[in-house]
């Protein structure tokens, strides 16, 4: 199926050739081999100087010039598909579900071989746009070091053999636990319904490390049933997260970033006090969230509840608690009566979220609150029909496993407890268990401790469904044959069932997993259509079919006494709450990259900048400046963090994050793996100790009166490393993020031409006409982005961008075109935070151009500023002479021997030269897809429509902050944002003449409340504590 | 010291041996040349497949076998199955009677569902990437032969160019055709990014 057509395609050696450096072959040749004797042998006589030197001068004359290129093969295939043309992507849809909500994508595939993946136009969830984890989730495909076949212990079986042994023990066990993850498709649903009814022993259970239980519980008894509140943030004028970071780990994000980036678009119409929406964020970590925030109340999870239970007297109208709880915790008054009158004024376009992190007392507070704001219906969906399953309990699941002599079989089904069960110690409690089977598509710490390792199938690979939006499905298809001898999961399961229940007539009619899916959909879906196998075909093709839902629609009533109840509950975490104490608190989040450190063998992650702390290759445990002080640390000293005096505890290092509640130590779950390949395994600490186990309605990610010891720093190693792409979060008083209020805006719309001095620049140079064809330019649209990085991995995968590792970062040696800055204003306990994408701004009078000796860089008459990897001889002038330090450079081979297997090698980008070391890259808008897009036109005979090139990054910004297209069209959208009275450009006062607009930031500050009026230390004092 | 007649033949000697240098050096760096040593590959093909019968006696077109240069980036090898369309049938022998070599390495390649591994004649660095489709277009006018030659005469084929960035920018440089749009100063691109990225 994917024999490569043509094989100039895979651009295996360009970077060798483009380099004009000799072949690894050449270049090991050239290193002589070190021996014992000396060179030259003996005595020199005449002769052999004479010998020498001839040679010599043959090799360095001769050698490289009568060398004719390596011949190479064009490989046809034998009968091809008919749509298929060489070097001709094909796109697919189908459904991401590896994280915790499915995505719709659309897998661009090129002879055979899927390179690209973005998100589906058409899917209602995320519109087109893709995160970081779905971009990345092609370089995992490719990866070797996935599982390529079924062990037993250390040895390789077939799968034949796995069947008969499982089989058997499936049969002769008194008690089996299946443990799945929550987000099951309807078929796999089904398929384990089928072995649950084949086996009678069997117990189903669902584990997730991080999850959202006691919301989802809390829902349940509040509304009678279960199901999901789904935020419709476009419709709310104002948005109050309580420790719910919405843009970003909570829910569906790209849904989430889209909605939300609608309410702060400002397009000219009605004034801007009017047409913005303003978020409040109350949160103790510092997240994606809170950086976005207009008001932004750093504050501990225990004081969650008091905070939302004072809310809804005061949105009642009863002010007495609000005020009560501000002057206890040294908040200020005016802000929290401004958010509460906020609320109770925007009635029914108002919403209140909460974390999933926190009580079900929080929970139920916060339903009040949003029955009181009549957000139900209108600014909150109810989805009878949630994708995922709800988590079981911890517990249970080791009663299950442990009680009445122990289970049997334990099925761990793409999960991997060993690493990330809570409190840790789950190795004590495999061991009691005689056969276990584990399944992942990675050999993980669990697999390593089971009977059986399986190896499951690559999204990519598989079939599979999901659950979309009001009873939506949506379809997941393979894009390539598994490359290894891997097997899914419910396939496994569909073996087994079939051998266990030979009675089942439906299940004996299925040849495999595809006929499984492929049945289900045409009984569950298509019953009443005719037309079959036409619907499939469609599936097939748009990747998703809406089927009548009987429970769509269908609206939930608040049960009053229920919530009040519940919200009255006071659990252990907030007994004995006091605002100055020094008691501390842990708040376990999961990473914004590694999720719960599911992605921890993927390298792209693993060096995406964390978009709050900007580390890379790990992490620590952040806490504020003040609690920092208090406790006498700073950032990278080591602490040993106790979950509770002979509880677990763990060491990690420090990191003073500005914007931490005080007395909260915030942990991500992800880093610490001690089994996920090269590229994951001893990065960071694991902080799975820590995690509690969730009771009824206590969280299990946050623990109260947790202490801390300052450990003595030993030698440095590097699992606890702290590596930061950005270190100073200062803009030094200079105009480089513009922003202003809302109110100024509607004062005077161009307000940002007040903020920065440009001179009157003068040109030396004749202008060059670019009015003869397009002018490419870029628009970025700073209140819209989040800061979420989904492009920074977007433009990786597009543009073959090297890994470099953690030294290398270490050493500000990151490759990455295309980078969020981050910067801090105000006071260091809860900063105001400004992002921005930087990229190669296209400068019209680039600096880097002008000093390249060897013209590798230039100018187009399209504007652009082009980069020649192969006339690049590295002389790193360029990078020095750009004001946006967006050059990137080769310093080593990063691509590396890894990078040169077979397998791995296949996920470049054939349209894009892969580069060596010695080699200067950059951004170049993808003038891959430029060209792509012109050639097409002018094949056609047409004009290049606006929005036909789309960049990486613009095309998976789930914000839609990043516009790009021509400047010359007067209706294309990136023209009309760079007339924009909120556009500028970055450093324009250089005279680079830059080519992207950014529009200037607009907050909406409630008018009566100047933000962040709390007093603290700077943000650059401590910031500097930073600096390693 | 010596005689006039060795002290002749002693210059003579020396006249030509620094004329065969020149020559020899002349010839060495012609054939030496990187554009010169591109020229003339002709690489032994796993079938004796002859353009000059198939292109040149029974003038198939180029499309027919190279289906997707006019709409793609590459003009595509025709796969076994392009093949036999015609040679399920047209399977010629020689005088024993016996299926021609090339006949019979094709029905294997076919039997067994294996690709064949053709020589690349024409291969361009890594870092140029070259759109069949654009020169193809109408308006370049061009035809195949201009870059690959009189390929309907070889039996073998050869490469005639050296597909050199100085022989692209030959074409590319010439100046713009009457009729061109405003601002085209040169018949092609010759920005970097055309086809370098």
């Amino acid at each position: 199926m994917t024999q490569q057509d043509e094989s100039l395609d895979v651009k295996a050696d360009a970077n060798r050739i483009a380099s004009g450096l000799p072949s690894p072959d050449d270049q090991l040749a050239a290193i002589p081999v070190r021996e014992e004797r000396s060179w030259p042998p003996g005595e020199m006589g005449r002769r052999s100087a004479m010998k020498l030197m001839a040679a010599s001068t043959l090799l360095a004359v001769g050698a490289p010039g009568c060398r004719r290129k390596p011949h190479r093969k064009i490989v046809s295939m034998v009968d091809p598909p008919e749509y298929q043309q060489p070097g001709i992507p094909v796109f697919y849809a189908s459904t991401w579900n590896e994280g915790t909500v499915p995505y719709g994508v659309r897998v661009k595939s090129v002879d055979g071989r899927p390179i690209k993946i973005e998100g589906l136009p058409d899917h209602p969830v995320n519109r087109g746009a893709s995160s970081a984890q779905m971009q990345a989730s092609i370089l995992s495909l490719y990866d070797p070091e996935r599982l390529q076949g079924p062990r037993k212990g250390k040895q390789d079986v077939s799968w034949s053999q796995v069947d008969h042994e499982v089989i058997a023990a499936l049969k002769a066990a008194n008690r089996i636990v299946l443990v799945t993850r929550s987000l099951l498709g309807p078929s796999e649903r089904a398929i384990v319904e089928r072995l649950l009814k084949a086996c009678p022993a069997a117990s189903h259970f669902v584990y997730e490390p991080i999850h959202d239980g006691t919301r989802r519980t809390a829902w349940k008894s509040i509304y009678g049933r279960d199901g999901e509140l789904q935020p419709q943030l476009d419709k709310a004028r104002i948005i109050l997260a309580i420790g719910s970071d919405f843009l970003g780990t909570d829910g569906p994000d790209l849904e989430s970033t889209r909605r939300f980036a609608t309410t702060r678009c400002l397009d000219g119409q009605g004034k801007a006090v009017e047409v913005l929406s303003r978020l409040y964020v109350v949160e103790s970590a510092m997240t994606v969230t809170g950086s976005n925030a207009d008001h932004r109340l750093p504050l501990r999870p225990s004081a969650m509840r008091g905070f939302a239970l004072a809310l809804v007297s005061a949105v009642k109208g009863e002010f007495g608690s609000l005020d009560r709880f501000a002057a206890e915790h040294h908040l200020d008054k005016r802000l929290l009566r401004a958010m509460a009158g906020d609320l109770a004024s925007h009635k029914g376009k108002s919403v209140v979220l909460a974390g999933p992190h926190l009580p079900t007392a929080v929970h139920a507070a916060v339903a009040l609150l949003n029955g009181e704001i009549g957000a139900m219906g209108k600014t909150l969906r109810w989805e009878p029909r949630p994708a995922a399953l709800p988590v079981s309990r911890v517990a249970a699941i080791e009663q299950a496993i442990r009680d009445e002599g122990g289970a049997d079989v334990v099925c761990w089904l793409g999960v991997n407890p060993a690493y990330d069960w809570p409190g840790g110690g789950l190795a004590e409690l495999l061991k009691s268990v005689k056969f276990t089977i584990g399944y992942g598509q990675y050999h993980n710490e669990t697999l390593d401790a089971c009977t059986f390792a399986l190896p499951d199938t690559h999204f990519l690979e598989s079939w599979n469904d999901a659950i979309g939006p009001s009873g939506l499905s949506t379809l997941c298809q393979p894009v390539i044959a598994p490359l290894f001898k891997s097997r899914q999961q419910a396939e496994s399961l569909l073996v087994w069932s079939k051998a266990l229940a030979p009675e089942d007539k439906e299940l004996a009619d299925c040849k495999d997993w595809h006929d499984f899916v492929q049945g289900r959909w045409r009984r569950d879906l298509f019953a009443a259509d005719s037309s079959w196998p036409g619907m499939w075909n469609a599936a097939l093709r748009t990747g998703m079919v809406q089927a009548g839902d009987s429970k769509a629609g269908e609206s939930v009533q608040l049960d009053l006494d229920a919530a009040t109840r519940l919200a009255a509950w006071d659990d252990r975490s907030t007994q004995g709450d006091s605002a100055t104490g020094d008691r501390l608190e842990v708040l376990i989040r999961p990473h914004y990259a590694l999720a719960d450190g599911r992605f921890a063998s993927n390298a792209w992650l693993q060096e995406m900048p964390d978009p709050v702390s900007k580390l890379v290759w790990g992490g620590g445990v952040m806490v504020g400046p003040e609690t920092a002080d208090r406790l006498g640390i700073s950032t990278d000293s080591l602490v040993r963090v106790n979950r509770s005096d002979d509880g677990p505890s763990v060491v990690l290092p420090v990191l003073v994050q500005p914007g931490v509640a005080a007395g909260v130590l915030v942990v991500t779950l992800g880093h610490g793996r001690t089994r996920a390949g090269d590229v994951g395994t001893g990065v960071g600490v694991n902080v799975a100790p820590l995690i509690g186990k969730q009771g009824d309605s206590s969280s299990a990610f946050v623990s109260v009166g947790v202490s801390v010891q300052v450990v003595p720093k030993g030698p440095p190693d590097r699992s606890s490393r702290l590596v930061r792409t950005q270190k100073t979060f200062s803009m030094m008083d200079r105009p480089i993020v513009l922003q202003g209020t809302a109110s100024e805006y509607d004062e005077n719309p161009a307000f940002v031409k007040t903020r920065k001095h440009v001179p009157p620049l003068e040109q030396i140079d004749a202008e060059y006409d670019y009015t003869q064809g397009p002018k490419w330019v870029m628009a970025i649209d700073q209140n819209a982005c989040t800061g979420c990085s989904g492009c920074v991995i977007a433009c990786q995968a597009e543009n073959n961008i090297s890994v470099v590792g953690k030294d290398q970062c270490a050493r500000g040696r990151e490759m990455h075109w295309m980078r969020i800055d981050r910067y801090e204003e105000g006071s260091s306990g809860n900063p105001t935070v400004y992002q921005q994408p930087m990229l190669c701004q296209q400068c019209d009078n680039a600096p880097c151009e002008s000093v390249c000796p060897v013209n590798a860089t230039s100018h187009s008459m399209e504007g652009l500023n082009e980069q020649v990897y192969n006339r690049c001889v590295g002389t790193r002038y360029c990078a020095n002479n750009c004001p946006y330090k967006v050059r990137r450079f080769n310093f080593l081979d990063y691509r590396g021997e890894a990078m040169r297997d077979a397998v791995r090698q296949l996920v470049y980008n054939p349209q894009v030269t892969v580069r060596s070391r010695g080699v200067m890259e950059k951004c170049t808008f993808c003038i891959q897809r430029i060209n792509a897009a012109k050639f097409h036109a002018k094949n056609a005979g047409e004009k290049i429509a606006d929005g036909m090139v789309q960049p990486a990054c613009a095309e998976s910004c789930p914000a839609q902050a990043i516009v790009f297209g021509d400047l010359n069209d007067p209706d294309s959208e990136v023209s009309k944002m760079h007339a924009s009275s909120l556009a500028y450009f970055v450093l324009e006062e250089l005279n680079v003449r830059p080519n992207v607009a950014y529009l200037a930031r607009v907050t909406n500050p409630h008018p009566e409340v100047t933000p962040h009026s709390e007093s603290g230390h700077s943000v650059s004092s401590h910031s500097k504590g930073g600096h390693s | 010291m010596f005689s006039k007649k060795f002290d002749r033949r002693v210059r003579l000697a020396g006249a030509v041996f620094v004329f065969s240098m020149l020559v020899g050096g002349a010839f060495g760096t012609y054939v030496l040349w990187p554009a010169n040593m591109e020229r003339g590959y002709q690489p032994a093909q796993p079938i004796e497949f002859s353009h000059a019968i198939m292109a040149g006696k029974h003038e198939i077109a180029c499309v027919y076998c190279h289906s997707t240069v006019e709409t793609g980036p590459h003009a595509g090898m025709p796969s076994v199955a392009t093949c036999m369309k015609c040679h399920d049938k047209i399977q010629t022998k020689d005088s024993h009677g016996d299926l021609k070599p090339g006949i019979k390495t094709l029905l294997r390649h076919w039997s067994e569902k294996k690709p064949i591994q053709w020589e690349k004649v024409h291969d361009l660095a890594d870092f140029v990437y070259f759109d069949h489709s654009r020169h193809m277009a109408v308006r370049s006018g061009l035809e195949c032969k201009d870059c690959h030659g009189d390929v309907e005469k070889m039996d073998r084929v050869r490469r005639v160019h050296s597909l050199k960035m100085g022989w692209c920018l030959e074409c590319h440089m010439q100046p713009a055709p009457a009729g061109s749009p405003a601002g085209q100063a040169t018949r092609a691109p010759i920005t970097c990014t055309t086809c370098h990225r």
